[in-house]
Formats: C-alpha cells, sequence, structure tokens
C-alpha cells in the first residue's frame, strides 16, 4: 500500500513538472536555448495569484485568468526585451544561459522585495481530510491537478500536431533556417514559444499556489525539477520531457522509501547530473548536435 | 568604521581570490564553470570540519584546497564530453548535488545548520586573532594567488590553454594533451577557490550550506563578465567595485529585509546589462562561447 | 613513411571509408584527389585520431599508430592543416607558431619558475615589461613569416589576416611543428592567383628540403604541377594510384570525377 501511495505521491509531483518541463522543451526546441528563468516565471505568476486573489480580492477564477494572461505577456516580455536583443547580437547559448540565471536571481529577488521572506498562502480551499481510494490518501484537488495537467498536456500534444500554430512552431524547432526561407515570420513563432511555454507554467504556479505555500525561491527547485525531467526524457522533445517529469516525480518519491525525504532534492540533482553527463540527448530525444 | 572597512577588504581579498580562479577556467580555458562555488564550499567544509576535529589551521588550509582539487579533476573527467551551455548546466548541477550533500549530510555538516564556532586560524607562531592580521593574512594569499595566476596566465601555458578554448581540436593536432590541459586549470581554478573556502569560514566562524548556492554563482559571473574573460586585471577591479556598489545602499538607511534581496538584484541586473551591452567587459578580449 | 591499412569507416548508414589502403612515400608530393564526398578528410581526421576507424591499422614508419590519442600522434610527427583554416582566434601569429613548435609550453612548472632564456616569455597584449625577451624570438618568427610571404607583424592577431595569409599562417606552423610527414587540406582552396603561386612555390621548396607531404587537392592543374604521385578516392576506396599524368589518362578517374 506504502508503494502505492508513493507513486501517486509521484504522480502529484510529476504533473505539475510535466507542465513547467513541457514549457521549458517547448521554448528550448523553438530557440535554442535553455531559459533557466522559467522557474521564476512560475514564481512570479504564484505570487501574483495571490496578489491578484488575497491581496486585491478578485473572484478566484477571475484571479486565476489574470494569472495566465500575465504568465503569457511575461513570457512576451522576456523574449522582447531580453532574448531576442541577445539573439540578434550573436551571443552564443552560454550567454543565453547565463543571462537567464541571472534574470531568475533577479525576479526571485523582485518577489522577495515586495512581498517579503516569509511564506504566502492563497488559502481558496479549505484543508480537507484526503479521499481514501484503493488505500491510497488522496485530496480532491490533487486529483484535480493530476487531471487537469493530464488535460493541459494533451492540449499542447494537440496544439503543437493538429493546429497550424503548432506546425509552424515544430517547423521551426525543426530548422529555424529552412523555415525562415519557407516564409515563416520566425520572430512571431519564437514569441508564441515563450507565450504557450510561460502559459503553461502559470498554471503549474497556479496548482502549486492552491496545495502548498509560495516563497520567493521555490522556482529554484522547480526549474530544476522541470529540467531534470526534460533532460531525462529529451529536452528537444515535448513529449519526451513530459514522461521524463513523470519519471521524475516518481522515482523522487519512490526513492524516499530507502532515503531519508532531505535526499529528495538529491535525487533529482543527481539524475540531473547523471544524465547530462551520459545521455545528454535524453531517453527520447534526437541528438542534434548536442554533444560536441 | 575602520573595522567595517577592514571586514570588507576581507570580503573583497576573499572574491579576488575566487573570480580570479574562476576566470582561470571560464575566461582562459573556456570551461563554463557555473559550480566553481562548490569549490568554495568544499574548502570552507573541508577546513571547518578538520579544524573542528583537531587539525592544524595549515594542514586544514592545504587539504581545503587539495578536496577541491580532486572534486575539479572528477568534473573535467566527467563532462569531458561537454560543450558551451551544457557543460555549464552539468556544472551547476555538479553544484547542486554538492549543495544537496552539504544540506542532507548532517553527520558531517549539521546539514541546514551549519558548523559554528570554527576557530580562528594559527600559522606555527602566528596566532591570528584581530581581524587587522586576518585582513594581512587574507591579502598575503591574494597576493601569492594573483602572483601564480599572473605568472601562468602570462606564460606561454596561457596561452596553450586560450588555445584549447579557441579551437580543442585544432590544438590537439598541434600536440597538445587537451584534457589533461581543462584538469591542470581546472584543478589549479579549484584549489585556489578552495583555499579562498578556508578563508571564508575560519573568518565568519559559522558556514551553512546557504552559502553556496545559487546566488552566489550569480555574483561570481557578474564579476567575471564585467572584469572581461581571460583578463585577471579586469576581475580584480570588476571584485572591488562590484562588493562596494550595493554598500552605498547602507548610506539610504534601508532596512536590511530590503538591502539584502535589492544587492542580489543589482547583481542580477549588472549581469544582464554587461552581457547585453558590452558582452566583453570593461578589460576583456573574448566573447562567452 | 605513412601506412594505412584497410580502414573501414561508417557515419551512421553512410559508408565514408570501404577498405581504404594506401602507403604514402618519404620525401615526395602525394596528392590525394577525388571528388566530393570520397572520403578523402575523413581519412585525414583518422590518420590524426580525430575520428576512430571501425576497422583497419595504421602506421607511422612501423610504429602502429592505431590507438594513440591524436596529441601523441601530432608529437610522433603527424602535422596537419585544415581546409577550412583552424587558427586560435583572440592569439597572435607569434603565439601560434611558438605553440606549433615545441611543447614546452605545455609544462607548468617549466613556465613558471624556469624563465629559460629563449621563448619563454610572451607578447600578450595584457603583459607588459618584456620586450627583450619578446625581441629575441620575435626575430626568428619574423624570419619566418617572410619565408611564407606573410608581410605582418608577429604579434598580429590572427583575426587580423585575410584568408590568403591565414592559410600560409598554417603552413608556416605546420612546417614548424617537429614534423615527419605533413598533411595539408586543400592548402589552395579560395586563394587568389597570386598566393596559389606563392604557395606552389613553397610547397615544392618543402620538398626540396626532403618533406615528406600528402596534400588533398581538387584543382588537377595544381597537382599537375607539384605532386610526384596521385592517389584516387572514390565513394570511400582507393580507385587508382600512379603519377599525375598517368592517372588524368585513366579512363575510370574521369568518369569517377567529371561523371562523364
Amino acid at each position: 500500500m506504502i508503494a502505492l501511495q508513493l507513486l501517486v505521491n509521484g504522480l502529484i509531483a510529476g504533473s505539475i513538472y510535466a507542465l513547467i518541463a513541457a514549457g521549458f522543451s517547448l521554448i528550448y526546441s523553438v530557440n535554442r536555448f535553455m531559459h533557466f528563468a522559467h522557474g521564476a516565471v512560475v514564481t512570479v505568476c504564484a505570487y501574483l495569484l495571490y496578489a491578484f486573489f488575497a491581496v486585491l480580492g478578485l473572484n478566484f477564477f477571475l484571479a486565476c485568468v489574470f494569472t495566465l494572461i500575465s504568465g503569457a505577456l511575461l513570457g512576451w516580455l522576456m523574449h522582447a526585451v531580453l532574448y531576442r536583443p541577445l539573439r540578434n547580437r550573436g551571443g552564443s547559448n552560454a550567454v543565453m544561459l547565463v543571462t537567464s540565471i541571472g534574470l531568475m536571481i533577479f525576479l526571485e529577488n523582485l518577489m522577495l522585495l515586495i512581498f517579503g521572506a516569509d511564506v504566502k498562502t492563497v488559502g481558496f480551499l479549505k484543508v480537507r481530510e484526503g479521499l481514501h481510494i484503493a488505500g491510497v490518501i488522496v485530496t480532491p484537488l490533487q486529483l484535480v491537478i493530476i487531471g487537469a495537467s493530464a488535460l493541459l498536456l494533451f492540449g499542447l500534444w494537440f496544439l503543437l500536431n493538429k493546429t497550424n500554430m503548432g506546425m509552424v512552431l515544430r517547423a521551426v524547432a525543426d530548422d529555424a533556417e529552412l523555415a525562415r526561407i519557407s516564409g515563416i515570420d520566425a520572430n512571431r513563432v519564437h514569441t508564441w514559444s515563450y507565450m504557450v511555454g510561460s502559459g503553461l507554467a502559470a498554471f503549474a504556479a497556479i496548482f502549486i499556489a492552491l496545495e502548498q505555500n509560495i516563497e520567493p525561491i521555490m522556482g529554484t527547485m522547480l526549474i530544476v525539477k522541470g529540467f531534470t525531467g526534460a533532460v531525462i526524457g529529451g529536452v528537444t522533445s515535448v513529449p519526451g520531457a513530459v514522461v521524463g517529469s513523470y519519471l521524475l516525480g516518481i522515482v523522487e518519491n519512490v526513492g524516499i522509501w530507502w532515503l531519508p525525504s532531505g535526499w529528495k532534492d538529491a535525487i533529482a540533482f543527481t539524475l540531473l547530473f547523471l544524465f547530462l553527463l551520459l545521455k545528454p540527448s535524453g531517453i527520447f530525444g534526437v541528438n542534434k548536435g548536442v554533444r560536441n | 568604521m575602520s573595522a567595517y572597512l577592514i571586514h570588507l577588504s576581507i570580503l573583497i581579498g576573499i572574491y579576488v581570490i575566487l573570480s580570479t580562479s574562476l576566470n582561470l577556467a571560464m575566461g582562459f580555458t573556456g570551461l563554463l564553470n557555473l559550480g566553481h562555488i562548490a569549490f568554495f564550499g568544499v574548502g570552507a567544509y573541508t577546513s571547518a570540519i578538520l579544524t573542528m576535529a583537531g587539525v592544524p589551521f595549515s594542514v586544514a588550509f592545504f587539504l581545503a584546497g587539495a578536496f577541491a582539487v580532486l572534486f575539479g579533476v572528477l568534473l573535467v573527467l566527467a563532462t569531458r564530453n561537454l560543450k558551451g551551455d551544457y557543460l555549464g548546466l552539468a556544472t551547476l548541477g555538479f553544484g547542486f548535488v554538492v549543495y544537496s550533500v552539504f544540506l542532507n549530510w548532517t553527520g558531517l555538516t549539521r546539514g541546514p545548520l551549519g558548523i559554528p564556532g570554527i576557530p580562528k586560524p594559527s600559522l606555527l607562531t602566528w596566532a591570528i586573532q584581530s581581524n587587522t592580521e586576518y585582513l594581512f593574512f587574507v591579502l598575503l594569499v591574494m597576493a601569492l594567488t594573483l602572483l601564480l595566476l599572473w605568472m601562468l596566465t602570462s606564460s606561454p601555458y596561457g596561452r596553450v590553454l586560450e588555445a584549447v578554448r579557441d579551437d580543442e581540436i585544432a590544438a590537439r593536432v598541434l600536440g597538445k594533451n587537451v584534457s589533461k590541459l581543462k584538469c591542470q586549470a581546472m584543478g589549479i581554478s579549484a584549489f585556489f577557490a578552495g583555499i579562498a573556502g578556508s578563508l571564508f569560514a575560519h573568518y565568519i566562524t559559522y558556514i551553512d550550506p546557504s552559502s553556496f548556492f545559487l546566488s552566489d554563482i550569480v555574483l561570481l559571473l557578474t564579476i567575471v563578465m564585467i572584469g572581461g574573460l581571460a583578463s585577471l586585471r579586469g576581475s580584480v577591479i570588476a571584485t572591488v567595485i562590484i562588493l562596494l556598489i550595493p554598500e552605498a545602499l547602507r548610506f539610504v538607511h534601508l532596512p536590511s529585509s530590503i538591502i539584502g534581496p535589492m544587492r542580489q538584484m543589482i547583481y542580477a541586473l549588472l549581469l544582464i546589462v554587461i552581457l547585453l551591452y558590452r558582452p566583453r567587459g570593461f578589460s576583456g578580449h573574448v566573447d562567452l562561447a | 613513411m605513412l601506412h594505412a591499412k584497410n580502414i573501414h569507416k561508417a557515419f551512421g548508414g553512410v559508408k565514408a571509408l570501404q577498405g581504404v589502403t594506401l602507403t604514402i612515400q618519404p620525401k615526395c608530393i602525394t596528392a590525394l584527389i577525388g571528388p566530393n564526398g570520397a572520403g578523402k578528410t575523413t581519412l585525414f581526421d583518422i590518420i590524426n585520431g580525430l575520428i576512430a576507424p571501425d576497422t583497419g591499422e595504421l602506421f607511422l614508419e612501423k610504429e602502429n599508430m592505431t590507438r594513440l590519442p591524436s596529441h601523441i600522434r601530432a608529437q610522433r610527427g603527424i602535422s596537419r592543416t585544415w581546409q577550412a583554416v583552424r587558427l586560435f582566434k583572440h592569439l597572435t601569429m607569434f603565439d601560434h607558431l611558438r605553440m606549433a613548435e615545441n611543447n614546452e609550453d605545455t609544462n607548468i612548472l617549466k613556465n613558471i619558475f624556469l624563465f629559460s632564456k629563449k621563448q619563454t616569455h610572451t607578447c600578450h597584449p595584457e603583459v607588459r615589461g618584456n620586450a627583450q625577451h619578446c625581441r629575441a624570438s620575435k626575430d626568428h618568427y619574423e624570419l619566418v613569416l617572410q619565408k611564407f610571404g606573410i608581410d605582418r607583424s608577429p604579434q598580429t592577431l590572427v583575426s587580423h589576416l585575410s584568408y590568403g595569409q591565414r592559410k600560409l599562417l598554417q603552413l608556416a606552423m605546420v612546417s614548424l611543428q617537429p614534423h615527419k610527414i605533413l598533411l595539408l587540406d586543400e592548402p589552395v582552396a579560395g586563394v587568389n592567383q597570386v598566393v596559389q603561386a606563392h604557395i606552389e612555390n613553397v610547397l615544392l621548396k618543402l620538398k626540396d628540403e626532403g618533406e615528406t607531404i600528402c596534400i588533398i587537392e581538387h584543382d588537377m592543374e595544381f597537382v599537375q604541377k607539384i605532386a610526384d604521385h596521385t592517389i584516387v578516392m572514390d565513394a570511400g576506396r582507393v580507385l587508382m594510384e600512379g603519377s599525375p599524368r598517368e592517372v588524368l589518362k585513366d579512363k575510370m578517374v574521369l568518369e569517377a570525377y567529371l561523371g562523364e
């Protein structure tokens, strides 16, 4: 029974990681760079939800909508103000990575400055007794998270594979040069990828804000998890990143069967490190000149 | 006030060692090492734990460097196939792994509680008690570090490291043992980060894992990028300037809960601005590739 | 001098080399010719140890090199230039020549503690105050540059050189590098007539000095002018060998080359 419980816990964690990893991987495959500040986007969105709902007192669902819009706008802003000018100046991937780490620290500390170091709770849902299903305890919220994430990820799959916009996104991800020659406005596609990716991050932020406390530094941990999930599955493949994230969530939670729970984060770090060393293209990813 | 100036000078001295040693790996050799702060941490913990167990400071000081070298060489060997941003992420991941070991190996490091009461050092007959004496000690170590790094980087050896950075394969075909050179450069870089960690631990007398995490990596990157890659002089000057800038905030009489985040925001913003508008820094001639 | 034995190499499904066996004779210029994709540069990369062959062996004067890492092969005497010039863009010509000439520079202790009289110090832009040392070896390298027809100060950054000058610098480097054989990947590709004539002279002079040279070349006119021996490759195989004249007369070669 404990095994099943740990598995379900892993699934819950994996759902959140998958949302983050899918956005990260989408941005990576279209723009070819590691948007580390993606974690800070989650943090900012969680605080925005807190501000809209708990501070301004808006209707919860309205607050959620505003949060999602702000998330997408933040994605647009980062691209327009920072990443696009950097690329236009011929900045290498290393420059972009270092910049995004700087951006992440900047945003985290901005939240710290505005909202203070103490944890915040959105407090929309009352703490409830978990449901007992087949000997496993889950809260209704956790069920919603699992379901909604799956739905969103399906939506992303649909967007990427069945719509015009998705086709264009994939075309740029496959071969940006070729896409440009065929008359695709690459800049608009890059912008879309940031907006969609950051929108997914905003969804993750809403779930996290409902389930746990919000604190300024949570983004670092989250992006490491999302990123690790993406690397396990293959950063260049959005479905791979999703599968990798669920795997990570499960491994992490099942892992604490043997290790003290403090080592949970260490599991992710170690997996990340090992995959980068041994299989940087991930389980499902295509190696596009990743090495060398 | 002068006590405060001494405190600031000690920290600057330690960070000069850290940033110039990072520049050896990152600027001269082209190893984008985002885990440099882990070597600093390894040095700090090694030295703290050993001296608390009764090992003389002079021995612990060198072992701090030696342990960091071990980690540095292992890191290079493990990541030898990676380049550019992937190398950066792997080294960042290495930093996270080391950080979580500090945090979770409570039997050794006391985890988040940290290690208090680290003794002030004594070298042979010189018991370094006052901060003024400590400043002398730090400046001495810093001067030796800079001298060594300068001799190294201005010699033909430094040019070979730069060749490895510019085109690894061409360097190999010229007969240079590139993997050995990378190990050496990273090892030397880690050694100085390790002894800087020892200096830090015995000065502050208290260490916990939070001193060795992401925000300090950003500080180091800001210093190295602003000074310029492959420029020791740039890193020295940038360290002084970057560490002094947030001190201006003190004169505005802001509460410390605001100064802390403001300082980090300034560092991060400087890093972003320099990468956007002056990617080679103020005294560098090399791009981050 | 250099002997390759039954070398196979496939990249994924593409068979780049399918059993190449060839010998490069000492003290003459051997030209490796063949259409694009024949596997010439792959063969160079394998000789250098940058790519490991799937099967096959490699000998330099009877020493089996097949398992040696590339920097050891270079130290044993295999010198090489690149078709697309590879230089260290932040370094000066002086740095390049010194780096090619000796391997002392990789010895940390020697570099820090033993300031040997010759060439230990450099003239990196950041370093001042050792102009004496610079001048001593600068003269030496100025002569080398003159010999190769590069009319610039040794302190010039390679990023400031013209394409032709970079090609020439590569030649100067390999000739300074202690070597037994020179592998030159398209030494005249992309340079103008004047530089080409100049490189031709340089190569012939090197041959007269007793150098063993192997070049990859497309320009048959150029090959005829300088090569003593020609090896034709096509689709990963050695098609035929002979003097340039014999090879040019061969029908198979014409078909492979011109697709007629």
